[in-house]
């Protein structure tokens, strides 16, 4: 009973969803719009400036809204970053914008590789130009998409790379050829940039199931499996017993044979005296290098772009390995 | 007597295991592990990118960045003595080979940054007279955020744990490891 209350527990404080947990990437990766403040379009052209750009230098420039981050927005992003390996693993160029809406801030820093030329200066610098008068009005995607062109544009001359803004929209355009066959994209009003909707991708941050319905389903057919199955633990593995009348009487047991018991050891004689032997050798005091404690901060590592984005403009993309070691700048707030 | 059965030899034997277990893998083991931690601080984690990014390399471009801010805020802040403080600061930082005087410094120099700062934004200038001292700031506030995210902080606070422990405290007192320096955030 008590192991049966104990995996409910587990299993209930799995489904609630976690506080200021790092969010899972989307399908598309580049953008990720838990605040709803982003358009179908825009989040198309990031999606598609970033794929031309990844694929002439590997750099990866993401941006990321959300309502809250519930604490210090420097280390979300950083965590974030280092979480998604944004930017190529080897040249470590990627970027990342985070956008706090609720708490009106944004925080923005650059891969390892970056950071000698986009220093916490230069980065505020972009900020202060591109972002923040428009982030002042509210107009979030405004700000947003001329901060991801001007950050295009410098990474580019960064990285070397030989694209273009227009190289992006030239994809874009071919996708969109691409389903008018099929059927029209979806461009509703509920991203037009209005936040009474609810997140498109992302959202709920179970540990284990998605957003609810599933999680229960799963717990009510294990609730079922455990009822019908009579809880945890052994099967006691009950004797099989008449029902009526009294048990049979048990088998004699064979008499011991006298060689083993009792009686003398052919052949043994008084034991010799014991020898002194000691080895030498000692343990020591713990010497030598033990696991040093607090290790290397990770890196990130490659992994695939999560599930849950009802919008992906096709084919999944995820990092590329980078990390950074912070050094953004941000509103200051 | 066979020679494994003599008491003197093994007592020769036990005592010379445990005075290498002491010199060798107690003190020997903790020195080299600081010797470690010393040229993470120096090289740093990651020696695949061309440009150094160490704590070592990070002290330098804060250096940098603060000697900067004070020659920018020197010219509107005349009569303060802040900017001249900064700036030695910076160049004692950047020039002190010693750990423990460098992170003294180094807590200083955070502190009058962050005086300089504000003195500057009390100046009441534009935006235009302040840009570069702003860039300055923030490279600034950008190399120490690096300097609190290094591995070599962890790894130094981790070794000086251990240090200060049964048996590793007797060992360093007995061969003369002393912690390893860290630069609090």
């Amino acid at each position: 009973m008590k192991k049966f209350l104990a995996l409910l527990l587990v299993l209930i404080s799995a489904c609630l969803p976690a506080l200021a947990a790092i969010p899972q990437p989307t399908e598309d990766f580049y953008v990720y719009d838990g605040a709803n403040v982003l358009s179908y379009d825009a989040q198309a052209h990031i999606v598609f400036c970033n794929d031309a750009l990844e694929d002439a230098c590997g750099a990866q420039i993401v941006i990321v809204t959300v309502d809250s981050t519930d604490g210090a927005i420097d280390d979300y992003a950083l965590d974030l970053f280092n979480d998604w390996g944004i930017g190529d693993a080897k040249k470590q160029n990627g970027f990342l914008v985070v956008l706090a809406i609720e708490e009106e801030n944004y925080y923005a820093l650059a891969g390892t590789g970056l950071d000698a030329d986009l220093s916490g200066g230069t980065i505020r610098s972009l900020l202060q130009e591109y972002l923040e008068p428009d982030f002042a009005k509210g107009d979030y995607e405004a700000g947003a998409l001329k901060l991801f062109d001007a950050l295009f544009e410098k990474i580019a001359e960064i990285c070397e790379a030989d694209v273009t803004l227009a190289d992006g929209e030239k994809l874009y355009a071919q996708y969109l050829e691409s389903l008018e066959d099929s059927e029209e994209p979806d461009r509703s009003p509920a991203y037009s940039g209005n936040a009474a909707q609810p997140p498109a991708t992302g959202g709920c941050n179970c540990m284990f199931f998605g957003c609810g319905s599933i999680g229960l389903i799963f717990l009510g057919i294990i609730v079922f499996l455990l009822i019908l199955g009579g809880g945890f633990g052994y099967r006691r593995m009950h004797h099989h017993r008449p029902f009526f009348g009294p048990r049979p009487p048990r088998p004699p047991r064979p008499p011991r044979p006298p060689f083993f018991w009792g009686g003398p050891r052919p052949g043994s004689g008084p034991r010799p005296p014991r020898h002194s032997s000691r080895s030498g050798g000692f343990g020591g005091f713990g010497g030598g290098r033990s696991g040093g404690g607090g290790g290397f901060r990770g890196f990130g590592g490659g992994r695939s772009g999560g599930g849950g984005g009802s919008r992906g403009f096709g084919g999944g993309r995820s990092g590329g390995g980078g990390g950074s070691r912070g050094g953004g700048a941000g509103r200051g707030r | 007597m066979r020679f494994c059965e003599n008491r003197l030899i093994a007592k020769i034997v036990l005592v010379v295991c445990v005075l290498i277990s002491i010199f060798g893998f107690g003190g020997g083991g903790l020195r080299s592990e600081r010797a470690e931690i010393l040229l993470v601080f120096e090289e740093g984690t990651d020696t695949s990118l061309s440009s150094r990014h160490s704590m070592d390399a990070y002290l330098d471009q804060a250096s940098e960045s603060a000697a900067l801010l004070a020659q920018e805020a020197g010219i509107y802040l005349d009569e303060s003595d802040i900017p001249a403080r900064v700036s030695e600061e910076a160049q004692s930082m950047k020039s002190e080979e010693d750990l423990s005087e460098r992170s003294r410094i180094y807590s200083a120099l955070k502190e009058d940054v962050e005086l300089l700062h504000t003195a500057l934004r009390a100046e009441n200038l534009t935006d235009e007279q302040l840009t570069n001292a702003q860039i300055a700031y923030y490279d600034f506030k950008g190399a120490v955020n690096k300097i609190d995210n290094d591995a070599y902080s962890s790894l130094a606070e981790a070794f000086n744990r251990k240090i200060s422990r049964f048996p590793a405290n007797f060992l360093a007192k007995l061969f003369g490891i002393t912690k390893v320096e860290t630069f609090e955030a």
